[in-house]
Protein backbone atom coordinates (compact mmCIF):
# COMPACT_ATOMS: atom_id res chain seq x y z
CA UNK A 1 0.00 0.00 0.00
CA UNK A 2 3.03 2.51 1.10
CA UNK A 3 4.34 1.19 -2.42
CA UNK A 4 1.32 2.96 -3.98
CA UNK A 5 1.00 5.59 -2.47
CA UNK A 6 4.40 6.45 -3.09
CA UNK A 7 4.08 6.05 -6.59
CA UNK A 8 1.16 8.50 -7.17
CA UNK A 9 2.46 11.15 -4.41
CA UNK A 10 6.10 10.66 -5.26
CA UNK A 11 6.06 9.87 -8.43
CA UNK A 12 2.86 11.29 -10.05
CA UNK A 13 2.26 14.02 -7.64
CA UNK A 14 -1.28 13.31 -7.39
CA UNK A 15 -2.55 13.02 -4.18
CA UNK A 16 -5.17 9.51 -4.33
CA UNK A 17 -7.22 8.79 -1.82
CA UNK A 18 -8.86 6.28 -3.47
CA UNK A 19 -6.57 3.65 -1.11
CA UNK A 20 -9.24 3.65 1.60
CA UNK A 21 -11.52 2.11 -0.90
CA UNK A 22 -9.18 -0.09 -2.96
CA UNK A 23 -7.64 -1.55 0.52
CA UNK A 24 -10.91 -3.08 1.37
CA UNK A 25 -11.93 -3.66 -2.20
CA UNK A 26 -8.72 -6.32 -1.73
CA UNK A 27 -9.75 -7.63 1.58
CA UNK A 28 -13.76 -7.71 0.38
CA UNK A 29 -12.96 -9.83 -3.17
CA UNK A 30 -9.91 -12.18 -1.00
CA UNK A 31 -12.70 -13.14 1.57
CA UNK A 32 -15.26 -13.51 -0.89
CA UNK A 33 -13.22 -15.84 -3.10
CA UNK A 34 -11.28 -17.78 0.01
CA UNK A 35 -14.60 -18.75 1.73
CA UNK A 36 -15.99 -20.02 -1.45
CA UNK A 37 -12.59 -22.38 -2.02
CA UNK A 38 -10.92 -20.29 -4.66
CA UNK A 39 -7.05 -20.93 -5.32
CA UNK A 40 -5.24 -17.79 -3.35
CA UNK A 41 -2.86 -17.40 -6.49
CA UNK A 42 -6.09 -16.87 -8.77
CA UNK A 43 -7.95 -14.80 -6.00
CA UNK A 44 -4.37 -12.32 -6.08
CA UNK A 45 -4.79 -12.17 -9.40
CA UNK A 46 -8.97 -10.72 -9.46
CA UNK A 47 -7.63 -8.87 -6.33
CA UNK A 48 -5.05 -7.03 -8.78
CA UNK A 49 -7.46 -6.63 -11.12
CA UNK A 50 -9.92 -5.24 -8.91
CA UNK A 51 -7.76 -2.61 -7.59
CA UNK A 52 -6.11 -1.80 -10.96
CA UNK A 53 -9.95 -1.13 -12.06
CA UNK A 54 -10.74 1.18 -8.98
CA UNK A 55 -7.53 3.25 -10.43
CA UNK A 56 -8.71 3.08 -13.70
CA UNK A 57 -11.70 4.70 -12.39
CA UNK A 58 -10.38 7.94 -10.03
CA UNK A 59 -7.72 8.09 -13.27
CA UNK A 60 -10.30 8.45 -15.56
CA UNK A 61 -12.07 11.03 -13.96
CA UNK A 62 -9.00 12.93 -12.89
CA UNK A 63 -7.23 12.50 -16.26
CA UNK A 64 -10.08 12.53 -18.69
CA UNK A 65 -12.27 14.65 -17.26
CA UNK A 66 -10.14 16.63 -15.73
CA UNK A 67 -11.63 16.49 -12.06
CA UNK A 68 -9.28 17.50 -9.65
CA UNK A 69 -7.64 14.67 -8.29
CA UNK A 70 -8.71 15.14 -4.87
CA UNK A 71 -12.14 14.93 -5.66
CA UNK A 72 -11.83 12.41 -8.06
CA UNK A 73 -10.51 10.24 -5.34
CA UNK A 74 -13.13 11.04 -3.19
CA UNK A 75 -15.71 10.11 -5.63
CA UNK A 76 -13.98 6.75 -6.81
CA UNK A 77 -13.90 5.63 -2.57
CA UNK A 78 -17.27 6.99 -1.32
CA UNK A 79 -18.52 4.56 -4.36
CA UNK A 80 -16.22 1.81 -3.23
CA UNK A 81 -18.17 1.72 0.31
CA UNK A 82 -21.15 0.48 -1.89
CA UNK A 83 -19.21 -1.76 -4.11
CA UNK A 84 -17.69 -3.28 -1.75
CA UNK A 85 -20.72 -4.07 1.04
CA UNK A 86 -22.32 -5.43 -2.62
CA UNK A 87 -19.45 -7.99 -2.97
CA UNK A 88 -19.15 -8.69 0.94
CA UNK A 89 -23.09 -9.11 0.96
CA UNK A 90 -22.35 -8.07 5.34
CA UNK A 91 -20.47 -5.74 6.90
CA UNK A 92 -17.99 -8.32 8.16
CA UNK A 93 -16.58 -11.97 7.15
CA UNK A 94 -14.38 -14.31 9.13
CA UNK A 95 -12.32 -16.38 7.34
CA UNK A 96 -12.85 -19.39 9.19
CA UNK A 97 -10.77 -22.97 8.09
CA UNK A 98 -10.59 -20.91 4.31
CA UNK A 99 -7.63 -22.08 2.96
CA UNK A 100 -4.90 -18.88 2.36
CA UNK A 101 -1.44 -17.75 0.75
CA UNK A 102 -0.29 -18.91 3.65
CA UNK A 103 -1.57 -22.24 4.33
CA UNK A 104 -1.17 -22.68 0.58
CA UNK A 105 2.79 -22.31 0.74
CA UNK A 106 2.70 -24.51 4.14
CA UNK A 107 0.39 -26.94 5.57
CA UNK A 108 1.19 -25.75 9.44
CA UNK A 109 1.50 -22.44 8.35
CA UNK A 110 2.53 -20.62 11.92
CA UNK A 111 4.08 -16.77 12.56
CA UNK A 112 7.52 -18.00 10.74
CA UNK A 113 5.77 -18.86 7.39
CA UNK A 114 3.33 -16.03 7.38
CA UNK A 115 6.38 -13.71 8.42
CA UNK A 116 8.16 -15.62 5.38
CA UNK A 117 5.33 -14.77 3.28
CA UNK A 118 5.10 -11.36 3.74
CA UNK A 119 8.79 -10.94 3.21
CA UNK A 120 8.57 -12.76 -0.10
CA UNK A 121 6.10 -10.73 -1.32
CA UNK A 122 7.54 -7.37 0.09
CA UNK A 123 10.96 -7.88 -1.79
CA UNK A 124 9.54 -9.09 -4.86
CA UNK A 125 7.47 -5.72 -4.57
CA UNK A 126 10.23 -3.52 -3.86
CA UNK A 127 12.60 -5.46 -7.06
CA UNK A 128 9.43 -4.62 -9.27
CA UNK A 129 8.87 -1.01 -8.83
CA UNK A 130 12.69 -0.60 -8.86
CA UNK A 131 12.80 -2.47 -12.16
CA UNK A 132 9.80 -0.72 -13.50
CA UNK A 133 10.78 2.68 -12.56
CA UNK A 134 14.02 2.36 -14.24
CA UNK A 135 13.19 1.10 -17.43
CA UNK A 136 11.60 3.51 -20.23
CA UNK A 137 7.99 3.35 -19.41
CA UNK A 138 8.89 4.06 -15.64
CA UNK A 139 11.23 7.05 -16.84
CA UNK A 140 7.73 8.36 -18.93
CA UNK A 141 5.99 8.10 -15.86
CA UNK A 142 8.75 9.68 -13.52
CA UNK A 143 8.81 12.68 -16.80
CA UNK A 144 5.32 13.12 -16.15
CA UNK A 145 5.50 13.67 -12.80
CA UNK A 146 8.05 15.88 -13.12
CA UNK A 147 7.29 18.45 -15.60
CA UNK A 148 3.99 17.93 -17.56
CA UNK A 149 4.39 20.04 -20.32
CA UNK A 150 8.01 18.17 -20.97
CA UNK A 151 6.62 15.04 -20.92
CA UNK A 152 4.13 15.82 -23.94
CA UNK A 153 6.81 17.42 -25.76
CA UNK A 154 8.61 14.17 -25.71
CA UNK A 155 5.95 12.63 -27.09
CA UNK A 156 4.52 11.30 -23.71
CA UNK A 157 -0.17 10.79 -23.51
CA UNK A 158 0.46 12.53 -20.11
CA UNK A 159 -3.37 11.27 -19.46
CA UNK A 160 -3.46 7.76 -20.02
CA UNK A 161 -0.23 8.07 -18.05
CA UNK A 162 -1.68 9.02 -15.20
CA UNK A 163 -4.48 6.27 -15.68
CA UNK A 164 -1.70 3.89 -15.87
CA UNK A 165 -0.09 4.67 -12.57
CA UNK A 166 -3.41 5.12 -10.88
CA UNK A 167 -4.39 1.60 -11.80
CA UNK A 168 -0.92 0.24 -10.77
CA UNK A 169 -1.08 2.33 -7.63
CA UNK A 170 -4.55 1.08 -6.45
CA UNK A 171 -3.77 -2.82 -7.34
CA UNK A 172 -0.90 -2.47 -4.90
CA UNK A 173 -3.20 -1.04 -2.32
CA UNK A 174 -5.87 -3.67 -2.88
CA UNK A 175 -2.84 -6.35 -2.48
CA UNK A 176 -2.11 -5.19 0.46
CA UNK A 177 -6.09 -5.73 1.47
CA UNK A 178 -5.22 -9.29 0.47
CA UNK A 179 -2.31 -9.59 2.94
CA UNK A 180 -4.20 -8.20 6.13
CA UNK A 181 -7.55 -10.03 5.64
CA UNK A 182 -5.32 -12.85 5.71
CA UNK A 183 -3.07 -12.07 7.84
CA UNK A 184 -6.32 -11.04 10.42
CA UNK A 185 -8.21 -13.76 9.48
CA UNK A 186 -11.54 -11.82 8.41
CA UNK A 187 -12.24 -8.34 6.17
CA UNK A 188 -14.43 -5.25 7.85
CA UNK A 189 -15.96 -3.02 5.58
CA UNK A 190 -14.27 -0.11 7.91
CA UNK A 191 -10.91 -2.00 7.67
CA UNK A 192 -9.78 0.91 5.34
CA UNK A 193 -11.10 4.19 6.82
CA UNK A 194 -7.93 6.73 7.50
CA UNK A 195 -5.23 3.87 5.86
CA UNK A 196 -4.26 6.76 3.79
CA UNK A 197 -2.86 8.27 6.35
CA UNK A 198 -1.14 5.53 7.36
CA UNK A 199 -0.16 5.43 4.15
CA UNK A 200 1.49 8.95 3.61
CA UNK A 201 2.79 8.75 7.14
CA UNK A 202 4.83 5.66 6.54
CA UNK A 203 6.20 7.52 2.84
CA UNK A 204 6.80 11.05 4.59
CA UNK A 205 9.30 8.93 7.47
CA UNK A 206 10.99 7.41 4.33
CA UNK A 207 11.82 10.44 2.89
CA UNK A 208 12.44 12.58 5.95
CA UNK A 209 15.38 9.46 7.17
CA UNK A 210 16.69 10.37 3.49
CA UNK A 211 16.84 13.49 3.83
CA UNK A 212 18.37 12.98 6.98
CA UNK A 213 21.33 11.11 5.64
CA UNK A 214 21.23 13.27 2.62
CA UNK A 215 20.78 10.50 -0.02
CA UNK A 216 18.64 10.88 -3.08
CA UNK A 217 18.62 7.50 -5.65
CA UNK A 218 15.46 6.52 -6.78
CA UNK A 219 16.32 2.62 -5.11
CA UNK A 220 16.81 3.61 -1.67
CA UNK A 221 13.51 6.05 -2.26
CA UNK A 222 11.66 2.55 -2.54
CA UNK A 223 13.62 1.01 0.19
CA UNK A 224 13.02 3.82 2.37
CA UNK A 225 9.07 3.50 1.33
CA UNK A 226 9.00 0.17 3.44
CA UNK A 227 11.63 1.14 5.94
CA UNK A 228 9.35 4.05 6.61
CA UNK A 229 6.33 2.14 6.25
CA UNK A 230 8.05 -0.56 9.67
CA UNK A 231 8.68 2.81 11.57
CA UNK A 232 5.38 4.06 11.29
CA UNK A 233 3.87 0.45 12.72
CA UNK A 234 6.49 0.31 15.49
CA UNK A 235 5.79 3.67 16.93
CA UNK A 236 2.19 2.83 17.06
CA UNK A 237 2.53 -0.26 18.17
CA UNK A 238 4.70 1.45 20.81
CA UNK A 239 2.11 4.09 21.62
CA UNK A 240 -0.29 0.69 22.18
CA UNK A 241 2.24 -0.63 24.87
CA UNK A 242 2.33 2.39 26.84
CA UNK A 243 -0.92 2.11 27.60
CA UNK A 244 -2.76 4.20 25.35
CA UNK A 245 -6.26 3.44 24.56
CA UNK A 246 -7.17 1.84 20.73
CA UNK A 247 -10.12 4.62 20.67
CA UNK A 248 -7.48 7.65 20.56
CA UNK A 249 -5.28 5.58 17.32
CA UNK A 250 -6.35 7.56 14.75
CA UNK A 251 -5.73 10.79 17.03
CA UNK A 252 -2.24 9.46 17.35
CA UNK A 253 -1.69 8.52 13.66
CA UNK A 254 -2.88 11.99 12.91
CA UNK A 255 -0.64 13.28 14.88
CA UNK A 256 2.22 11.50 13.66
CA UNK A 257 1.79 12.52 9.94
CA UNK A 258 1.70 16.06 11.06
CA UNK A 259 4.71 15.75 13.18
CA UNK A 260 6.32 13.86 9.77
CA UNK A 261 5.59 16.51 7.40
CA UNK A 262 6.39 19.69 9.99
CA UNK A 263 10.14 17.95 10.15
CA UNK A 264 10.09 17.53 6.39
CA UNK A 265 9.02 20.68 5.64
CA UNK A 266 12.00 21.79 8.46
CA UNK A 267 14.53 19.25 6.60
CA UNK A 268 13.53 20.84 3.53
CA UNK A 269 13.88 24.70 4.34
CA UNK A 270 17.35 24.04 5.95
CA UNK A 271 18.36 22.03 2.64
CA UNK A 272 17.43 25.08 0.78
CA UNK A 273 19.26 27.86 3.26
CA UNK A 274 22.46 25.66 2.57
CA UNK A 275 21.82 25.16 -1.00
CA UNK B 1 7.28 21.77 -44.91
CA UNK B 2 4.37 23.74 -43.03
CA UNK B 3 1.11 25.03 -44.19
CA UNK B 4 -1.39 27.34 -41.99
CA UNK B 5 -4.13 27.69 -43.87
CA UNK B 6 -7.11 30.73 -42.63
CA UNK B 7 -5.93 30.11 -39.23
CA UNK B 8 -7.90 32.22 -36.56
CA UNK B 9 -7.53 32.15 -32.80
CA UNK B 10 -10.49 33.71 -30.43
CA UNK B 11 -9.90 33.65 -26.45
CA UNK B 12 -12.92 33.91 -24.43
CA UNK B 13 -15.06 34.35 -27.67
CA UNK B 14 -18.38 36.39 -26.72
CA UNK B 15 -17.10 37.48 -23.60
CA UNK B 16 -16.32 41.16 -22.63
CA UNK B 17 -12.77 39.79 -22.57
CA UNK B 18 -12.91 38.50 -26.44
CA UNK B 19 -9.61 38.62 -28.06
CA UNK B 20 -8.29 37.62 -31.61
CA UNK B 21 -5.10 36.00 -31.20
CA UNK B 22 -5.45 35.08 -34.92
CA UNK B 23 -7.41 36.34 -37.54
CA UNK B 24 -7.17 34.41 -40.61
CA UNK B 25 -3.85 33.59 -40.88
CA UNK B 26 -2.24 31.99 -44.05
CA UNK B 27 1.79 31.05 -44.44
CA UNK B 28 4.00 28.71 -46.11
CA UNK B 29 6.69 27.43 -44.37
CA UNK B 30 9.68 25.45 -46.45
CA UNK B 31 11.89 23.07 -45.57
CA UNK B 32 14.88 23.89 -44.08
CA UNK B 33 13.64 27.87 -43.70
CA UNK B 34 14.13 29.59 -40.91
CA UNK B 35 11.96 31.77 -39.48
CA UNK B 36 12.20 35.02 -37.49
CA UNK B 37 8.47 35.69 -35.93
CA UNK B 38 8.76 39.07 -34.47
CA UNK B 39 5.82 41.74 -33.26
CA UNK B 40 4.71 43.61 -30.09
CA UNK B 41 3.28 41.82 -27.04
CA UNK B 42 0.06 40.27 -27.37
CA UNK B 43 0.30 40.90 -31.35
CA UNK B 44 -0.05 36.80 -31.86
CA UNK B 45 3.46 35.35 -31.88
CA UNK B 46 3.50 32.54 -29.69
CA UNK B 47 -0.07 32.09 -30.42
CA UNK B 48 0.80 30.66 -33.73
CA UNK B 49 3.79 29.12 -32.62
CA UNK B 50 1.66 27.58 -29.83
CA UNK B 51 -1.05 26.50 -32.59
CA UNK B 52 1.77 24.82 -34.47
CA UNK B 53 3.13 22.91 -31.87
CA UNK B 54 -0.23 21.64 -30.55
CA UNK B 55 -0.49 23.35 -27.44
CA UNK B 56 -3.40 25.67 -28.26
CA UNK B 57 -5.93 24.65 -30.67
CA UNK B 58 -7.25 27.30 -33.10
CA UNK B 59 -10.76 28.34 -33.24
CA UNK B 60 -10.87 28.16 -37.63
CA UNK B 61 -8.17 26.95 -40.02
CA UNK B 62 -6.01 23.87 -40.50
CA UNK B 63 -2.14 23.06 -40.01
CA UNK B 64 -0.24 20.95 -42.38
CA UNK B 65 2.69 19.34 -42.05
CA UNK B 66 4.29 17.42 -44.83
CA UNK B 67 0.98 16.82 -46.42
CA UNK B 68 -0.58 15.44 -43.14
CA UNK B 69 -3.26 17.57 -41.69
CA UNK B 70 -2.51 17.76 -37.96
CA UNK B 71 -5.47 20.26 -36.96
CA UNK B 72 -6.79 17.96 -34.42
CA UNK B 73 -3.77 16.16 -33.51
CA UNK B 74 -3.40 16.84 -29.64
CA UNK B 75 0.63 18.21 -28.77
CA UNK B 76 2.30 14.94 -27.92
CA UNK B 77 0.58 13.66 -30.93
CA UNK B 78 2.63 16.25 -33.28
CA UNK B 79 5.93 15.82 -31.14
CA UNK B 80 6.74 13.51 -33.86
CA UNK B 81 7.87 16.45 -36.11
CA UNK B 82 7.67 19.28 -33.46
CA UNK B 83 10.45 20.02 -31.66
CA UNK B 84 9.67 22.90 -28.74
CA UNK B 85 12.16 25.22 -26.87
CA UNK B 86 10.52 27.46 -23.68
CA UNK B 87 11.17 30.48 -22.61
CA UNK B 88 11.56 28.95 -19.43
CA UNK B 89 14.82 27.17 -19.75
CA UNK B 90 13.23 24.65 -16.27
CA UNK B 91 9.84 24.29 -18.58
CA UNK B 92 11.92 21.72 -21.10
CA UNK B 93 13.70 19.29 -18.78
CA UNK B 94 12.19 17.32 -15.65
CA UNK B 95 14.06 18.55 -12.85
CA UNK B 96 14.38 15.48 -10.43
CA UNK B 97 15.51 13.21 -13.41
CA UNK B 98 19.03 12.85 -14.06
CA UNK B 99 20.39 14.35 -17.09
CA UNK B 100 20.51 10.86 -19.01
CA UNK B 101 16.42 10.52 -18.02
CA UNK B 102 16.17 13.16 -19.69
CA UNK B 103 17.54 12.49 -22.81
CA UNK B 104 16.32 8.75 -22.72
CA UNK B 105 12.81 10.49 -23.31
CA UNK B 106 14.18 13.02 -25.95
CA UNK B 107 15.80 9.73 -27.43
CA UNK B 108 12.50 7.90 -28.20
CA UNK B 109 10.00 11.18 -28.85
CA UNK B 110 8.80 9.26 -31.74
CA UNK B 111 9.16 5.51 -30.39
CA UNK B 112 7.12 3.48 -27.83
CA UNK B 113 8.26 3.62 -23.93
CA UNK B 114 8.28 0.12 -23.55
CA UNK B 115 9.30 -1.94 -20.41
CA UNK B 116 12.95 -2.16 -21.27
CA UNK B 117 15.77 -0.78 -19.26
CA UNK B 118 17.04 1.41 -22.81
CA UNK B 119 19.84 3.31 -21.05
CA UNK B 120 22.64 1.04 -21.93
CA UNK B 121 26.58 1.72 -21.68
CA UNK B 122 25.72 2.35 -25.08
CA UNK B 123 23.38 4.70 -24.50
CA UNK B 124 25.27 6.88 -22.39
CA UNK B 125 28.17 7.37 -24.64
CA UNK B 126 26.18 8.52 -27.33
CA UNK B 127 24.97 10.80 -25.12
CA UNK B 128 27.80 11.94 -23.74
CA UNK B 129 29.17 12.27 -26.78
CA UNK B 130 26.70 14.69 -28.25
CA UNK B 131 27.25 16.54 -24.91
CA UNK B 132 30.31 16.86 -25.79
CA UNK B 133 29.87 18.87 -28.88
CA UNK B 134 28.24 21.62 -26.33
CA UNK B 135 31.95 22.40 -24.87
CA UNK B 136 30.57 23.09 -21.88
CA UNK B 137 31.67 20.78 -19.41
CA UNK B 138 28.96 18.49 -18.85
CA UNK B 139 29.76 15.51 -20.53
CA UNK B 140 30.48 14.10 -16.97
CA UNK B 141 27.68 15.02 -15.66
CA UNK B 142 24.98 12.73 -17.38
CA UNK B 143 24.02 10.92 -13.87
CA UNK B 144 23.51 14.43 -12.39
CA UNK B 145 20.13 15.73 -11.66
CA UNK B 146 19.02 18.33 -14.57
CA UNK B 147 17.67 20.61 -11.61
CA UNK B 148 21.55 21.04 -10.40
CA UNK B 149 22.52 22.85 -13.73
CA UNK B 150 22.11 26.40 -14.45
CA UNK B 151 19.82 27.87 -16.58
CA UNK B 152 21.95 28.26 -19.75
CA UNK B 153 23.47 24.95 -19.45
CA UNK B 154 19.68 23.46 -19.11
CA UNK B 155 18.60 25.57 -22.11
CA UNK B 156 21.44 24.25 -24.78
CA UNK B 157 20.82 20.94 -23.30
CA UNK B 158 16.90 21.13 -23.84
CA UNK B 159 18.69 22.07 -27.87
CA UNK B 160 20.44 18.78 -28.48
CA UNK B 161 17.28 16.85 -26.46
CA UNK B 162 14.78 18.47 -29.23
CA UNK B 163 17.25 17.38 -32.30
CA UNK B 164 17.61 13.80 -30.85
CA UNK B 165 14.65 11.84 -32.75
CA UNK B 166 14.17 12.80 -36.43
CA UNK B 167 12.61 16.00 -35.33
CA UNK B 168 11.84 18.06 -38.54
CA UNK B 169 10.37 21.34 -37.05
CA UNK B 170 12.18 23.47 -33.70
CA UNK B 171 9.97 26.09 -32.80
CA UNK B 172 11.80 28.31 -30.16
CA UNK B 173 9.77 30.68 -27.81
CA UNK B 174 11.85 33.79 -26.52
CA UNK B 175 14.67 30.86 -25.78
CA UNK B 176 17.27 33.34 -24.57
CA UNK B 177 14.81 35.91 -22.69
CA UNK B 178 15.70 34.15 -19.14
CA UNK B 179 19.20 33.75 -19.92
CA UNK B 180 22.58 36.05 -19.24
CA UNK B 181 24.01 37.38 -22.49
CA UNK B 182 26.97 35.26 -22.67
CA UNK B 183 24.62 31.83 -21.71
CA UNK B 184 21.93 33.42 -24.41
CA UNK B 185 24.90 33.95 -27.20
CA UNK B 186 25.85 30.52 -26.66
CA UNK B 187 22.34 28.69 -27.02
CA UNK B 188 21.51 30.55 -30.10
CA UNK B 189 24.74 29.56 -31.55
CA UNK B 190 24.26 25.76 -30.97
CA UNK B 191 20.89 26.52 -32.45
CA UNK B 192 22.13 27.82 -35.21
CA UNK B 193 24.37 24.56 -35.60
CA UNK B 194 22.07 22.35 -34.61
CA UNK B 195 19.39 23.97 -37.42
CA UNK B 196 21.66 24.13 -40.24
CA UNK B 197 23.67 20.23 -39.93
CA UNK B 198 19.85 18.86 -39.10
CA UNK B 199 18.24 20.80 -42.24
CA UNK B 200 15.11 21.65 -39.54
CA UNK B 201 12.58 23.81 -40.06
CA UNK B 202 12.54 26.07 -37.12
CA UNK B 203 10.78 28.99 -35.99
CA UNK B 204 11.82 31.94 -33.64
CA UNK B 205 10.46 34.40 -31.57
CA UNK B 206 12.06 36.67 -30.25
CA UNK B 207 11.74 40.32 -28.88
CA UNK B 208 15.88 40.75 -29.57
CA UNK B 209 16.22 42.78 -32.67
CA UNK B 210 19.77 42.12 -33.22
CA UNK B 211 18.81 38.18 -32.88
CA UNK B 212 15.97 39.02 -35.58
CA UNK B 213 18.94 40.64 -37.50
CA UNK B 214 21.85 38.08 -37.03
CA UNK B 215 19.61 34.61 -37.29
CA UNK B 216 17.69 32.90 -39.76
CA UNK B 217 16.42 33.60 -43.66
CA UNK B 218 13.33 34.73 -43.10
CA UNK B 219 11.69 37.54 -41.14
CA UNK B 220 8.04 38.28 -40.30
CA UNK B 221 5.91 40.74 -38.54
CA UNK B 222 2.58 40.26 -36.86
CA UNK B 223 0.48 43.11 -35.11
CA UNK B 224 -2.65 42.50 -34.06
CA UNK B 225 -2.87 38.71 -34.59
CA UNK B 226 -2.27 39.83 -38.80
CA UNK B 227 1.03 39.09 -40.47
CA UNK B 228 2.17 42.35 -41.49
CA UNK B 229 5.51 42.64 -42.70
CA UNK B 230 7.12 39.24 -44.57
CA UNK B 231 11.04 39.17 -45.84
CA UNK B 232 12.44 36.60 -47.22
CA UNK B 233 16.43 35.78 -48.14
CA UNK B 234 17.95 39.16 -49.88
CA UNK B 235 15.24 41.01 -48.06
CA UNK B 236 16.39 39.73 -44.78
CA UNK B 237 19.87 40.21 -45.18
CA UNK B 238 19.68 43.58 -46.69
CA UNK B 239 17.08 44.28 -43.04
CA UNK B 240 19.49 46.69 -40.61
CA UNK B 241 19.04 47.19 -37.18
CA UNK B 242 17.31 50.76 -37.76
CA UNK B 243 14.89 49.62 -39.70
CA UNK B 244 14.17 47.10 -37.86
CA UNK B 245 13.59 49.16 -34.70
CA UNK B 246 11.43 51.76 -36.58
CA UNK B 247 8.60 48.49 -37.26
CA UNK B 248 7.64 49.39 -33.92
Amino acid sequence: MCLGIFLTLKIFNIPDITTDGSFTLGGAVTAVMLINNYNPLITLLVVLLAGAFAGIITGIIHAKLKVNALLAGILTMTALYSVNLMIMGRSNIPLVDAQNIFSFFSADSNSQTEGMVLMFFVLFLLLLMGWLLHTDFGIAMRTTGNNEMMARAVGINTSAMKVYGLALANALTALSGYMMVQYQGFVDINMGIGIVISGLGSVMIGEALLKILRKDNLWLQIIFVVIGAIAFRLVLAYALSAGLSPNYLKLVTASIVLFIVSVSWFLKRRSDDRN
Amino acid sequence: MIEIKEASKIFHPDTAQQTIALNNINLKINKGEFLVLVGSNGSGKSTLLNAIAGVTSLTKGKIIFDGSDVTSLQDFERSKWVAKIFQNPLAGTAPDLTVLDNFRMAALRTKNKSLRTGISNKFIESVQEKINVLSLGLENKVYNKMGSLSGGQRQALTLLMAVMDNCKVLLMDEPTASLDPRSAETVMSIAQKLISKNNLTAILVTHNMKDAIHYGNRIIQMKEGKILRDLKKEEKFNLILNELYEWF
